[in-house]
């Protein structure tokens, strides 16, 4: 299962588990973002390569329109995903 | 141990995680420790999926091997493709540089030991993940 909300203040809520069966759908619902957006992570159990690849993605996006995105609450199993595949640095993470 | 024959699609990943949730039952193994092998079982098959040279379905084997579990992938009609060969990303590359591909097998080599057979057009790639406490 995962889902993802977004609310009016440009901040993203996923739950559950960011698969590549899941990213196109994320990818969609992640282009809503605008300006410097916030990901809540707090409820994301899982996540893959595929998963990653949608933030990368995003940010990039964000960042050639001057704008910026933050992870927050991210769980130390999902985190350790991210440092392996050395985003760790890279992105912003809390 | 365990095995299954699963659709050569993106869409089958749900049944492959059931197929480990079903060996970690089995081997009386706690479910919640099972995130590295299902990050490797991802990461293996969807690159099979999507750079795969063979065709029909997919076999997946699950076993205990030492102090870890050893999944299989095994892939029939195909060229010998042992994925220890590709070139690791720069981890120093800025990210704007960066591409998705590859990343995958870049975690999977921090996280389990690879083993690639060929023999008579059928492939064989295993990944042994360390058990997590």
């Amino acid at each position: 299962m995962f889902e993802i909300a977004i609310d009016g203040n440009s901040r993203a809520t996923l739950t559950g588990r960011l698969d590549a069966s899941q990213a196109d759908r994320a990818m969609e619902s992640m282009s809503a973002l605008t300006g410097d957006a916030v990901v809540d992570c707090a409820g994301l159990d899982y996540i893959s390569s595929a998963g990653l690849g949608v933030i990368v993605e995003t940010y990039k996006r964000l960042a050639r329109a001057q704008g910026s995105l933050r992870l927050v609450r991210v769980t130390p199993r999902v985190r350790n995903v991210f440092a392996l595949a050395n985003l760790d640095r890279v992105l912003t993470i809390e | 141990m365990i095995e299954r024959t699963l659709p050569r699609r993106i869409d089958a990943l749900e049944t492959l995680f059931e197929t480990i949730g079903a060996f970690y039952d089995a081997e009386r193994l706690d479910r919640d420790a099972a995130f590295n092998v299902e990050l490797v079982a991802e990461e293996l098959f969807t690159n099979v999926v999507r750079h795969g040279h063979g065709s029909g379905d997919i076999g997946v084997r699950l076993e205990r091997e030492g102090a870890g579990v050893a999944l299989s992938l095994v892939e029939h009609g195909t060229d010998a493709f042992d994925p220890r060969t590709v070139p690791a990303p720069d981890p120093d590359l800025p990210l704007e540089q960066r591409r998705g591909g590859g990343m995958g097998l870049h975690i999977v080599r921090q996280l389990a030991e690879l083993r690639y057979h060929h023999h008579e057009r059928t492939g064989t790639l295993t990944a042994v993940v360390p058990l997590e406490s």
